[in-house]
């Protein structure tokens, strides 16, 4: 029950950091002149992305099975690395160093996504340890 | 039932699950400990390194700029505010042959053009190569060679590629080289010969922009190298009195204000990585012998199955230690991830040079710093795990009997 509480909880707060966070708290840079930048384009792929690990934070915490909840978990794991991913491969955030989407918003979603991939993998190994028990109840 | 054998490893780990709440909060306690120590530690060697490295590229002990832009340099080379201003080049002339003056070299400036979006102004900077000691050996470092005409070294945070083009004021330029990250202004500049800049100028012109010279003969700055054993303050007085027209400014005391920062920052990260330690040694000391204390029956009944005095202590000794890694282990991780992707806002929020450290430089202190860290849980711990082997286990049972 706690497993399923902790992890659900961090994982629906680190969906909406990395879904909201560009939009909010570390914005990129808006459209000026009808100019579209890179990081404006990023930031609706995280929006997504974001949503999705959330939802799956969700899920996390109805199911009870270990197993599934293992499966949930690495799809969490992989997730964060695809929210890893876009702002620093995929699609990237604007080139000049000092732009406010490259000092804040990339290390932002940077963070959140490292966190989400550690939490990730400490929850399948919990999980997978706590399969092995002869007596577990989640 | 499983089978479990009674190792060291597991009766400590055991007995910290057994407590899961105090466990967190002794992991949490080391865990914020490690955090300040590797965050200072890294703050204090990224600050000092731009420090250094500010202190290396300026170059020169003096320079003389135009009458009333002593501000303008300054944000040139400390803040990277691209500055235009100008004086008479006949000026390098006269400051050469001032008592005290070893060497002199002139700079030109000039400011490029921002967009609308996306882009931001870059300093341009013309040199001169026979004369020059603050670009040139850097220069000749990166290429093996001069620049040549029409070419472009550019700073660390300009997005070109070396054999590339850049574009300014409507004319291509290939660059040469790029060179290595600084920390200082010098990192959104670009540099050129004194006749490449003076051509840039010209086509500037061309395009509409205005300056408040005609360029021919006019230089930005003149970047003075004084005799050894000279004072940069008598040289420089004698410089204003034979000048008037120029600003002279002394490098020093352009970097005095950000070194007394730097050191008051120093000390305070000092002091509250001392203060936590000191707060980590005094907690685990008292809650330790605390927890022994009242597991004493627990130990007891362990040495009566047979368990050694040694390995009392290693039960001890292990927990310690467990709950020391875990804590230092998340501390010093939490303590990269925030300071080593923030660094360039850290250096823009603290207006200081910051030069993150290199990889092996950042291990060695991630090394130490957990040393420091994972030392406290054991230290703490010694005593009462010296002490617990020597309670006769039948009175310890029978105590309150």
């Amino acid at each position: 029950m706690k497993n399923r509480l902790i992890s659900g909880i961090l994982f629906i707060g680190f969906g909406g950091l990395i879904a909201l966070g560009p939009q909010s708290l570390f914005k990129v840079c808006r459209p000026m002149e009808g100019h579209l930048m890179k990081c404006f384009g990023m930031a609706r792929a995280e929006l997504g992305i974001g949503a999705l690990i959330s939802v799956l934070g969700v899920l996390l915490m109805v199911f009870k099975a270990d197993q599934i909840r293992m499966a949930l978990s690495t799809s969490l794991g992989l997730t964060n690395i695809v929210a890893l991913l876009i702002p620093t491969v995929l699609i990237g955030v604007c080139n000049t160093h000092a732009m406010h989407c490259r000092t804040t918003t990339l290390p932002a979603l940077s963070v959140f996504s490292i966190l989400g991939i550690v939490t990730a993998v400490t929850n399948i190994i919990y999980l997978y340890r706590a399969t092995k028990k002869p007596e577990h109840n989640p | 039932m499983s089978k479990t054998a009674l190792t060291t490893r597991e009766i400590s780990i055991h007995n910290l699950k057994r407590r899961p709440f105090r466990t967190a909060c002794l992991v949490i306690l080391v865990a914020i400990l490690a955090f300040t120590l590797t965050g200072g530690s890294i703050l204090i060697k990224s600050l000092k390194d731009g420090m250094v490295n500010l202190e290396k590229r300026l170059g020169a002990d003096i320079m003389a700029v135009p009458l009333g832009y002593e501000a303008g340099i300054e944000g040139a080379l400390l803040r990277g505010e691209p500055s235009a201003f100008y004086f008479e080049a006949a000026i390098a002339d006269r400051i050469l042959h001032i008592d005290g003056v070893s060497q002199v070299s002139s700079q030109f400036f000039i400011t490029s053009l921002s967009e609308a979006c996306c882009s931001m102004p870059v300093q341009l900077i013309g040199f001169e190569p026979q004369t020059d000691f603050v670009i040139q050996p850097w220069v000749v470092e990166k290429l093996g060679g001069n620049i040549g005409n029409g070419q472009l070294m550019v700073g660390s945070s300009i997005i070109a590629q070396v054999g590339g083009t850049l574009k300014f004021f409507g004319q291509g330029y290939t660059v040469a080289g790029q060179l290595d990250k600084t920390a200082t202004a010098f990192d959104t500049s670009v540099f050129m010969t004194m006749d490449t800049a003076r051509k840039m100028f010209k086509d500037a012109r061309k395009i509409g922009y205005h300056f408040f010279t005609e360029g021919e003969n006019a230089i930005s700055s003149v970047m003075v190298k004084i005799e050894r054993g000279a004072a940069a303050d008598a040289v420089a007085k004698k410089i204003r009195i034979n000048n008037p027209e120029a600003d002279i400014v002394i490098s020093k005391n352009l970097i005095s204000g950000i070194v007394k920062n730097l050191n008051t920052l120093v000390v305070y990260i000092h002091t509250l990585s001392a203060g936590l330690w000191l707060l980590a040694l005094i907690v685990l000391s008292v809650i330790f012998p605390v927890t022994i204390n009242e597991r004493k029956r627990e130990y007891a009944v362990l040495r009566t199955l047979g368990a050694t005095r040694k390995k009392l202590a290693g039960i001890v000794l292990s927990e310690s230690s467990w709950i020391s890694l875990t804590g230092s282990i998340i501390g010093i991780f939490l303590s990269c991830l925030l300071l080593l992707p923030f660094s360039t806002y850290i250096s823009i929020k603290l207006k200081m040079p910051y030069l993150q450290p290199r990889a092996d430089v950042l291990l060695y202190i991630l090394g130490v710093n957990f040393l420091l860290s994972f030392a406290v849980g054991p230290l703490t711990s010694f005593y009462s795990a010296i002490r617990i082997g020597r309670a006769e286990p039948y009175i310890t049972l029978r105590e309150g009997e």
